[in-house]
């Protein structure tokens, strides 16, 4: 089994976009062309985030997922504004593989339930915004991270994975943007509760950032944006490194 | 020359879209399709599939594929079923109670974890190694044993024949069938259409297949 790596695009208005903690947008580059050239990189995943959704009540990505579809053969996960049943059908009849599910999930776990029992939970991802509140103390958060909710971290994990999603995508809202690692002391806490695949997000830098988050078993796969939009780093010199550390991945 | 039809069975599973560029970019021409001339007679058949087992054999009963189906097997005409679309061509599954199959392959789908002790992490979301059990399956055709495919599942496919498994897949201590096949009739766990180029490789395969068969 190889761990993954995957292209976190966050959308706003036909750009992609990235802000530090999740916020102060600014636009990086057009979308599909930058899906296309990750995955000519190799990447193994796309995550295509509509971080304006919440604004709109509503994910307007399916005709960036459409056309992507069409020349990108790697799995694609959509997220932000998936707050109906409907929506879930139209991102995955666009091409969506899976959907990430976070604010509605939150309000209402029996969204998330009705959701696998639908599609199946391979293509339910429960979406975790994680910001620290003290120390070993995360919240969970929603609304592209500008809400708390009530749930801890590991709270809203268990409630996830009794409801039946199929993996996790866990944000830290303190790490994202800043490319200066990732919250390795959260991979503690979500170590001890975490038993679906998980995907990790949240503050890549370097290469050896990635290969220091991969080197844990509760990550199977670890989210990177600034770093590529940035060209800190490529996809391919990016697996080369984790090789080199033993890190099983595709080549 | 005309291009090589295929038809994706249209049962209301999912997400076809990406099967139908792979086959547009391997030169064939894709046929999303629940009519049963078609299923019966394109130059190959495509049997997709997200979703849960029982589902998926309702709507084919439904939309009376099944007989189109087994048709085309009892004419030797190739079909590929992907993931949910392998295990339909089994006898029977116990995924949310006990379903029949197509019972092309003879065999029956069970959860990975049934039988065991240690727990396993389920479902087996990503990419992971495919070794071709035996000299060659034009379907795997240069596709060596280090390539990855993309899998995402909780179910496998148990065929009753050893000759029946052309590569199998390591997902921790377990050990399952990642393709299977029994004259023209093929099926894979993994989702070629979701592999990159080793996946784009084995949908060229099948489309070569559809041509000369």
């Amino acid at each position: 089994m190889k761990k993954r790596i995957v292209a976190r695009l966050d959308i706003k208005n036909e750009h992609v976009i990235k802000g530090i903690h999740l916020e102060g947008l600014r636009k990086v580059g057009e979308p599909n062309a930058m899906a296309l050239k990750y995955y000519r990189q190799g990447v193994d995943e796309i995550l295509l985030i509509d971080a304006v959704a919440a604004y709109y009540d509503r994910n307007s990505l399916s005709h960036i997922i459409s056309q992507a579809v069409q020349d990108i053969f790697v799995p694609i996960t959509v997220g932000g504004g998936i707050r109906s049943i409907e929506d879930i059908r139209q991102a995955l009849q666009a091409g969506a593989d899976k959907v990430a599910i976070n604010t509605r999930a939150i309000q209402q776990i029996d969204f998330l339930r009705e959701a696998v029992q639908v599609f199946g939970s391979q293509s339910i991802i429960g979406s975790v915004q994680a910001k620290k509140t003290g120390p070993k103390q995360w919240q969970a958060y929603y609304d592209n991270g500008r809400e708390a909710s009530e749930f801890s971290v590991r709270r809203l994990v268990e409630r996830y994975q009794q409801a039946g999603a199929g993996e996790l995508l866990v944000t830290s809202i303190d790490c994202d943007g800043t490319r200066k690692g990732y919250d390795l002391a959260l991979l503690d806490e979500l170590q001890s509760v975490v038993e679906v695949p998980m995907i990790y997000c949240g503050g890549a830098g370097t290469n050896e950032d990635v290969a220091k988050v991969l080197a844990h078993d509760v990550v199977d796969a670890a989210a990177v944006g600034s770093m590529l939009h940035y060209r800190n780093s490529d996809v391919g010199a990016l697996k080369q490194t984790l090789a080199s550390h033993s890190i099983p991945v595709r080549l | 020359m005309k291009p090589c039809r295929i038809a994706i069975a249209d049962y209301g599973v999912g997400n076809v879209k990406s099967i139908a560029s792979a086959l547009q970019q391997g030169g064939a021409e894709p046929v999303l399709t629940a009519e049963a001339k078609i299923i019966t007679e394109a130059e190959g058949l495509i049997l997709p599939g997200v979703g849960a087992f029982g589902n998926a054999m309702q709507q084919i009963g439904h939309l009376g594929l099944d007989d189109s189906i087994r048709e085309r097997v009892e004419r030797q005409r190739p079909l590929l079923g992907i993931c949910l679309g392998m295990q339909l061509l089994l006898d029977q599954s116990d995924e949310f109670g006990q379903h029949r199959g197509l019972g092309i392959i003879s065999g029956q789908v069970r959860r990975m974890d049934q039988h065991r002790d240690k727990p396993l992490k389920l479902p087996h979301i990503g990419w992971n190694r495919v070794e071709p059990a035996q000299a060659s399956t034009p379907l795997l055709q240069d596709i060596d044993a280090r390539q990855d495919m993309y899998f995402v599942h909780s179910f496998v496919a148990q065929p009753d024949e050893p000759d029946a498994v052309l590569a199998s897949t390591q997902y921790q201590d377990h050990r399952f069938a990642s393709v299977i096949g029994q004259g023209n009739s093929y099926g894979c766990q993994f989702h070629p259409e979701k592999s990159a180029t080793a996946g784009l490789v084995l949908m060229q395969n099948f489309i070569n297949l559809c041509k000369t068969t």
